[in-house]
């Protein structure tokens, strides 16, 4: 596959790896860490040359998902634009496990997802709806709070 | 150093004690600068790193997720710690990122500087004068992601560890004030008894005092050298007093006799030496006794030596009862006593007489019986005296003659007194006898004494008067003359009953003159002793009153030198008894030295010319002129004049044509008997009653 990923993907493919070393999860022995995408990809091949980057194996990502596939496992699960469609249903489906639900669609954080990635210039910004990290038993590190807008939900 | 040693010890403790307090508070003032710097130091990084920690941790995401204006915002906490001057934020290329400066700060940024030298290392820091460097990694997880920068003004800790140094000071100056006046308590109770002990010693070396002690000292070492230096002066003392004591019993042996507790030979050797030399000084004539116990051998050896040497303490008591206490006896021998009787007399005459009366009072006193160890023993002295003055003075000259007179005396028949000279002895014995046989005369036989009259005659050989005189008609030694026996009654005393026997037996003779009609004016000699008697005046009284006679032809002569002794007295006498009439004469006239003065305020009536002036008034001019003196001033103080011891005509021309009143001598007439006297009174008393008739 050879199509090429824009910028903003670049950095949000980096911002997904990222955001393991700022989320704790109640199961710790679950590693490696999974990184789920959800509807088609935006980051092209660019989440496996960081997969591959990090070395270590202590990240395995993995899309594209197959429709029954389950989701549960996922460490972040982003949910790409084209998933907008059936978002409550994806979201509902992970809402008992601590599943850190990451997207960029505009008011993720406000209809149940967990970390919305919104744009200011070439900066990405963070929603965070911390009802639902907590109900889903995720902790976001306080570093990371620093930066995001904290949103509740509606 | 050379001033140092001049320092009194005290000053030398003060000093080095001032000196050991101020380095050690100043090294331990340093020691606890540097350690407080050092806690500042640390306690400043640490706190810092704290920080740089917690912003490390919180800026990790801002880091990680690129965001300038969070991580700066972060920073900014940084404010809480208004030392902190500058923190920059690098990524883990090294790239700046982020930055913070205190409001205040002006622009010196070195940051690029510290980010090469920390961008290797694990947290580090390090200090320059005014700034705390200090890198802190920001990591997240394992993974370095940047780096913290922060520099860190020292002001705050400067300002702090400024402020300690003054505490510290303050401190150190306050403690050595305090050491300052401890010194003083330490001088109190160390140095101040060793300065009281070196006083001490100082008074005991200069002024022999062996009996100072000194004191204070606690119970240490000083105390101790004090309580040592006490003991060993007080052992001086002790041995001191010791060999004083031995002197003096050295000095006992030496000059004592150990039985009697007299001088011995020695000292008496020496007193008498001093004796001599006084009594030259003065004049005076004193006696040296030899005296030796009679028969004392026999004593000792029949009846043992204790018994012998009790006698000898017993005599040797009696002595000194007997004697003055400027007489010092001796012991020289076995049973030989030396006694020396400084000062008896000027008069050789007199002394001779004292040692005399001292003498036998010794010979009697000693020829007493003792009572020893129940037994009554008798002893007698033998006595030998000599007189010493300034015709004899040889000290072992003296010694000999007491002792060669001591053994005449043993020679003459024991328990006498014996003079050395016979001529002093004759003097002695003479003179006790004139007073014995004087005193037999006064006492019990008055016919013994009898009174002569010398007529006192005018220019005409007329009788006015006649001077009383009294004749000694000793009934074994024939005619005693005035001369020899006036001077032993002067100094017996025996002149008082003498004189007034003489004045009431003239008083008498007057009465029957004036009775009879006869006017005749009678001279009495009077002496000095006699005249300046309390009892003079009332006893002269008596006398006149008891005779019934007009006192106004009674004629008292005294002599010039009664005028010498107690002027105002004299004075006092005359005055009284001139109230009845008495007259007054001058005898002797020329003879002292009496003075126109004295003789204006006496109420006299006559002068007497000595007859030593008259004598030569022919032959010697110088003679001539005093006597022609005395009776021109008679004339100028309108008193009369009478020459005593005309035995001449030319003399008594001479007289007359000089203007004397009266005469008086051999010429005209040697003093008479009563009968004799009255005889002439028939031819030539001018009024008597065989001129009448």
């Amino acid at each position: 596959m050879a199509e090429t990923v824009t910028p903003e993907y670049q950095l949000k493919a980096v911002l997904l790896f990222k955001l393991t070393k700022f989320t704790a999860w109640p199961q710790t022995e679950n590693r490696p860490y999974e990184i789920c995408v959800y509807g088609k990809s935006p980051f092209g091949a660019m989440l496996d040359r960081l997969e591959q980057r990090s070395g270590d194996g202590s990240v395995k990502v993995r899309y594209p998902l197959k429709v029954n596939a389950d989701l549960n496992s996922c460490n972040i699960l982003f949910i790409s634009g084209a998933a907008s469609s059936h978002l409550r249903s994806i979201l509902l489906a992970v809402s008992y496990s601590p599943v850190l639900t990451i997207s960029d669609i505009k008011s993720f954080a406000n209809v149940g997802g967990m970390i919305e990635l919104t744009n200011q210039g070439s900066h990405v910004r963070f929603r965070i709806n911390l009802s639902a990290t907590k109900r889903a038993q995720i902790q976001i590190a306080s570093p990371l709070l620093e930066l995001a807008t904290i949103v509740s939900e509606d | 150093m050379h001033r140092y040693s001049h320092l009194s010890v005290a000053k030398k403790i003060r000093l080095m004690i001032m000196l050991t307090t101020a380095g050690a508070l100043l090294l331990a003032s340093a020691v606890f600068v540097s350690v407080e710097v050092q806690i500042s130091r640390s306690a400043l990084v640490e706190r810092v790193q704290v920080l740089t920690e917690i912003v490390s941790t919180h800026v990790t995401a801002a880091l990680s997720f690129d965001d300038v204006q969070t991580a700066e915002s972060l920073l900014k906490s940084m404010t809480s710690e208004p030392d902190i001057l500058e923190a920059h934020i690098y990524d883990r290329d090294g790239h700046h990122f982020a930055s913070y400066r205190a409001a205040n700060l002006s622009e010196s940024y070195k940051g690029h500087e510290i980010h090469e030298q920390f961008l290797k290392g694990q947290a580090q820091h390090y200090f320059t004068r005014h700034k705390l460097y200090l890198a802190s990694p920001i990591k997240l997880g394992n993974e370095i992601i940047g780096q913290l920068h922060i520099q860190v003004s020292l002001n705050t800790l400067l300002k702090q560890i400024g402020v300690y140094i003054l505490g510290v000071l303050a401190i150190l100056v306050g403690v050595l004030l305090l050491v300052y006046l401890l010194t003083f308590y330490l001088h109190r109770r160390i140095s101040g008894p060793i300065e009281q002990l070196l006083e001490g010693m100082k008074v005991v070396a200069e002024e022999q005092d062996y009996s100072l002690r000194i004191k204070g000292g606690d119970n240490d070492e000083i105390g101790a050298i004090i309580q040592g230096f006490n003991g060993m002066i007080g052992h001086i003392e002790k041995r001191n007093k010791e060999i004083k004591q031995k002197n003096q019993e050295v000095e006992q042996h030496a000059f004592f006799d150990a039985l009697t507790e007299l001088p011995n030979r020695r000292l008496l050797m020496l007193q008498l030496e001093k004796e001599v030399e006084r009594s030259k000084r003065n004049e005076s004539t004193g006696a040296l006794m030899y005296l030796d116990l009679d028969h004392f051998k026999i004593i000792n050896d029949s009846l043992g030596h204790s018994t012998g040497d009790d006698l000898l303490v017993n005599v040797s008591q009696r002595l000194k009862k007997l004697l003055r206490s400027v007489d010092m006896p001796a012991r020289v021998g076995g049973d030989e006593f030396v006694i020396i009787l400084p000062e008896l007399d000027q008069t050789v005459a007199v002394a001779a007489n004292n040692a005399l009366l001292v003498a036998e009072s010794i010979r009697s006193s000693i020829s007493q019986p003792y009572e020893i160890d129940g037994r009554t023993l008798h002893t007698s002295p033998s006595i030998g005296i000599t007189l010493f003055n300034s015709d004899n003075c040889n000290t072992s000259d003296i010694i000999k003659q007491a002792d060669l007179a001591m053994y005449q005396a043993k020679d003459d028949g024991r328990n006498l007194v014996q003079f050395f000279a016979d001529d002093m002895q004759l003097l002695a014995v003479q003179r006790l006898q004139i007073e014995e046989d004087l005193r037999f005369a006064l006492e019990t036989d008055l016919e013994q004494l009898e009174i002569y009259f010398q007529p006192q005659v005018d220019h005409a050989g007329g009788i006015q008067g006649a001077e009383v005189l009294l004749r000694w008609h000793h009934p074994q030694k024939g005619n005693i003359s005035p001369a020899t026996f006036v001077p032993v009654a002067e100094t017996t005393g025996l002149i008082h009953p003498l004189g007034k026997w003489v004045l009431s037996e003239a008083c008498k003779q007057l009465a029957v003159w004036q009775a009879q009609g006869i006017k005749l004016q009678l001279a009495v000699n009077v002496s000095p002793n006699e005249f300046l008697h309390a009892d003079f005046v009332a006893s002269t009284l008596a006398i006149i009153n008891s005779s019934g006679i007009d006192p106004s032809w009674l004629e008292l002569e005294i002599t010039e030198g009664v005028l010498l002794r107690n002027i105002d007295e004299v004075v006092r006498v005359m005055v009284k008894l001139k109230r009845y009439g008495i007259q007054f004469a001058v005898d002797d006239f020329g003879t002292g030295y009496s003075s126109l003065q004295y003789l204006k305020t006496l109420p006299l009536s006559k002068l007497k010319i000595d007859q030593s002036f008259v004598r030569d008034i022919t032959t010697d001019p110088n003679d001539a002129a005093i006597v022609i003196t005395i009776i021109a001033m008679t004339k100028h103080l309108g008193l009369e004049v009478i020459a005593e011891g005309v035995e001449t005509e030319e003399e008594r021309n001479f007289l007359y044509n000089n203007g004397c009143d009266l005469f008086q001598g051999y010429f005209f007439s040697k003093p008479l008997t009563l009968n004799a006297f009255e005889a002439q009174l028939k031819t030539k008393h001018p009024m008597s009653p065989a001129d009448v008739a």
